[in-house]
């Protein structure tokens, strides 16, 4: 009872005039977010509803920018190409970030080298890494097509056909992330109680059924959350396009954000690029809810 | 019981004289901050020239010359220049400086981003400020890139110039006469497949004509074609697409021909991270399109590198210009000196400076012919193929736009997705749709 009436003493709000000096102390750092974050954010949808340039007067089109997006063949394009470059990344960074992280969590001798060397993809300048990985995947000197041809198979035009090219996007974004995925789900396995483990083997589970009966669902809350991240991370993918590819070809890997970009700075039409930004925003927005209600289901 | 409340009251008097003062003195803190900025920075940029410069790259030390004889031969005039590595960055730089009343006096850009920034009738007439200046003198195809709805919005400093690049070795190898070179597109086809290298796989070893790797070049190709078979992009009053005629569908269908029937290339060849790894500077490509930029990098890499002038289809030569512009904003403070740094830059002896140390084409004629501009071989080739370039440009704001839908079209021909006719009107009722905005 008396622990009742503390813990809803404490869960009661206080007033402001008790807390001042919290508010204060926060006071700087919620005008720095509402002017980075919420005030931007809010000028995007307003600009959404115009035909800002930046040069030219502005005019007020309303809702003109989104029916334009509905039927605007390229953007469609770009939503397709993003859905794909999503899906592509999250679901096998995700796959070879528990594999490995299960793994690495073992007393396997060198563990800690091998976690550093999956590690450093995420360490590295993402354009440095897109250079490189262009001279990996190039025609007629890189490495993969001189292992296909010595194996006598044809070689390949990675980044050349609009086939290929967001594939070839998507396995370099799975090197790159997966070390992340790696390291939280390391965190997490190491939060599952060792005993849970004996209690299963002393009860003759195999290593199969521990991994899919215990592991796997043990690690769902950070399955969720990594799956958020990496969902929003995809979803606004542009640096290793505008370097490897520049949304080529054909616009195959054109995505909204790159197109966002060309669109803006480009042919100067940010009240439309402000509409594929809005949709963006809410497409990213749902996610994120669904995903952390899934999450608190979990918890809960 | 009591002190505790006593406290608490206590508390709440102070909470509230310090809130106050609190709100107060962030307030004044900002006020002050911001009146403080915009007083320093108005007064700063009215005592100084702010020029933002693309003069980077090959042209960077070409253009720190230019700024250090500036600062010499106008010792009153305080110039403060910003350099940018990229075209797009100072793009990004000048549109959300624009719109914060920020914008520079004087910049330095590729000529579409220019025509861009003069919808917002933001950039001033130089025809009529640069009162020195005999618009006679200067190359009518560069100067036309800058004249939009019969204002001057930007005047180049320099242009560069298409030809065809080739490898000597190459074509001397093939038997080709390297001093002819094609005199019209069936000879440029003959010239192309002698000079084509496969393996018996099929691997493409050296490409006899390496056409483009990205939507720019797409479209450059394209309108080299387009021009050789006798068309243009536009009508004569830049109103409507001229580009989907029978001159346009020649155009695609020889650079279908040479990939898919004569396989001078492969689609996407060239592809990488550009400069010294282009094909042509790793001996890949025996031709390639080539511009000022191209020389620099080939003779490093050792490629024996020569410039002839791009074949019409039934004879004679064309050419596109590409020139880099300067442009003065209304808004400026310093108007009069911004004016001045042009003129300086577009007196022969600079003219012929800025050429020499960058290899571009001055926009000057009489800087073109200087004996010093002639005897340097490359830039006199330039300076040639410039003269084939057509008096008229493309100068209409919406080109970037322009750019992507002609080179989709072109590599949906290509990649056999559509035909070319089908492409090319689906295009030209595109640029209609974006000239109608």
């Amino acid at each position: 009872m008396a622990l009742q009436s503390s813990t809803a003493l404490a869960r009661r709000p206080q007033s402001f005039t008790q807390n001042w000096s919290a508010y204060a102390f926060l006071t700087p750092a919620l005008i720095i977010l509402f002017l980075s974050l919420l005030l931007p954010a809010a000028a995007t949808v307003v600009m959404s509803l115009t035909d800002i340039s930046f040069l030219r007067p502005t005019n007020f089109v309303w809702f003109d920018n989104y029916v334009k997006l509905v039927s605007d063949g390229r953007f469609r394009q770009a939503v397709g190409n993003t859905a794909y470059y999503t899906v592509g990344v999250t679901l096998p960074t995700m796959a070879l970030g528990l594999l490995a992280a299960v793994a690495l969590n073992g007393k396997l001798r060198g563990r800690i080298v091998f976690r550093t060397i999956f590690y450093l993809p995420v360490l590295t300048s993402l354009i440095a890494a897109a250079v490189v990985w262009m001279y990996v995947y190039e025609p007629y000197s890189g490495p993969i097509n001189g292992t296909l041809t010595q194996l006598g198979l044809p070689p390949q035009p990675w980044l050349q056909s609009p086939n290929l090219a967001m594939t070839s996007l998507i396995v370099m974004a799975i090197w790159r992330d997966f070390g992340t995925a790696m390291i939280i789900y390391l965190a997490g396995l190491q939060d599952i109680p060792r005993d849970i483990y004996e209690a299963a083997r002393l009860d003759g589970a195999k290593t199969k059924d521990i991994f899919f009966r215990i592991t796997v669902p043990m690690l769902s809350n950070v399955t969720f959350y990594l799956m958020i991240i990496l969902i929003v991370q995809t979803f606004q993918v542009f640096g290793a396009i505008y370097v490897m590819t520049n949304g080529g070809p054909l616009g195959s890997t054109e995505t909204i954000v790159f197109q966002m970009y060309q669109t803006a700075f480009g042919y100067t039409e940010f009240g439309y690029a402000a509409a594929m930004s809005t949709v963006l925003f809410l497409a990213i927005l749902l996610f994120s809810i669904i995903g952390t209600k899934i999450i608190r289901r979990g918890e809960s | 019981m009591p002190p505790l409340a006593r406290s608490q009251g206590s508390n709440e008097m102070t909470f509230k004289s310090n809130r106050r003062q609190f709100l107060f003195g962030a307030a004044a803190s900002t006020l002050a901050i911001t009146a403080a900025g915009g007083v320093g920075r108005a007064f700063a940029q009215d005592q100084q020239l702010v020029f933002w410069s693309q003069l980077a790259g090959s042209k960077k030390a070409a253009g720190e010359a230019l700024e250090a004889a500036f600062k010499t031969a106008h010792p009153e005039i305080a110039l403060n220049s910003s350099l940018f590595a990229e075209p797009s960055q100072l793009n990004e730089k000048i549109l959300t400086a624009i719109n914060g009343n920020t914008a520079p006096d004087l910049f330095i850009q590729h000529w579409d981003y220019t025509l861009t920034y003069s919808t917002g009738d933001k950039l001033a007439d130089l025809k009529a400020g640069l009162a020195n200046v005999n618009f006679d003198d200067l190359d009518g195809s560069l100067l036309a890139y800058g004249n939009i709805g019969g204002q001057q919005v930007s005047v180049p400093l320099y242009g560069t110039s298409r030809g065809l690049g080739v490898n000597r070795k190459y074509v001397t190898e093939a038997g080709l006469d390297a001093e002819k070179g094609p005199q019209n597109w069936a000879e440029l086809r003959e010239w192309a497949k002698a000079l084509t290298k496969r393996q018996e796989s099929g691997l493409l070893e050296v490409a006899g004509l390496s056409m483009f790797h990205n939507d720019l070049e797409t479209w450059e190709i394209f309108t080299l074609l387009l021009q050789g078979a006798g068309g243009t992009l536009f009508n004569d009053d830049l109103t409507a697409p001229a580009f989907g005629g029978p001159e346009g569908l020649a155009a695609v269908n020889f650079m279908f021909e040479l990939l898919h029937t004569d396989k001078v290339t492969d689609l996407g060849f060239g592809l990488g991270p550009g400069g010294s790894a282009s094909p042509m500077n790793q001996g890949r490509a025996a031709m390639i399109i080539a511009g000022n930029y191209s020389t620099n990098n080939a003779l490093k890499a050792g490629i024996e590198f020569d410039v002839l002038p791009i074949p019409m289809k039934d004879g004679g030569f064309t050419s596109l210009v590409d020139p880099f512009s300067f442009a003065v904003t209304k808004a400026s403070p310093n108007q009069e000196a911004a004016l001045s740094f042009v003129e300086f830059a577009l007196t022969h002896e600079q003219q012929v400076a800025f050429a020499l140390a960058s290899k571009n084409v001055p926009v000057l004629k009489a800087a073109q012919q200087d004996p010093a501009v002639q005897a340097d071989p490359f830039l006199a080739k330039f300076v040639k193929t410039a003269s084939f370039a057509p008096p008229k440009a493309a100068a209409i704001p919406a080109f970037s736009r322009m750019v992507t839908i002609i080179a989709r079209a072109v590599q949906e021909t290509l990649f056999k997705r559509v035909t070319a006719e089908e492409a090319l009107k689906a295009a030209e009722a595109e640029v209609i749709a974006v000239l109608g905005r």
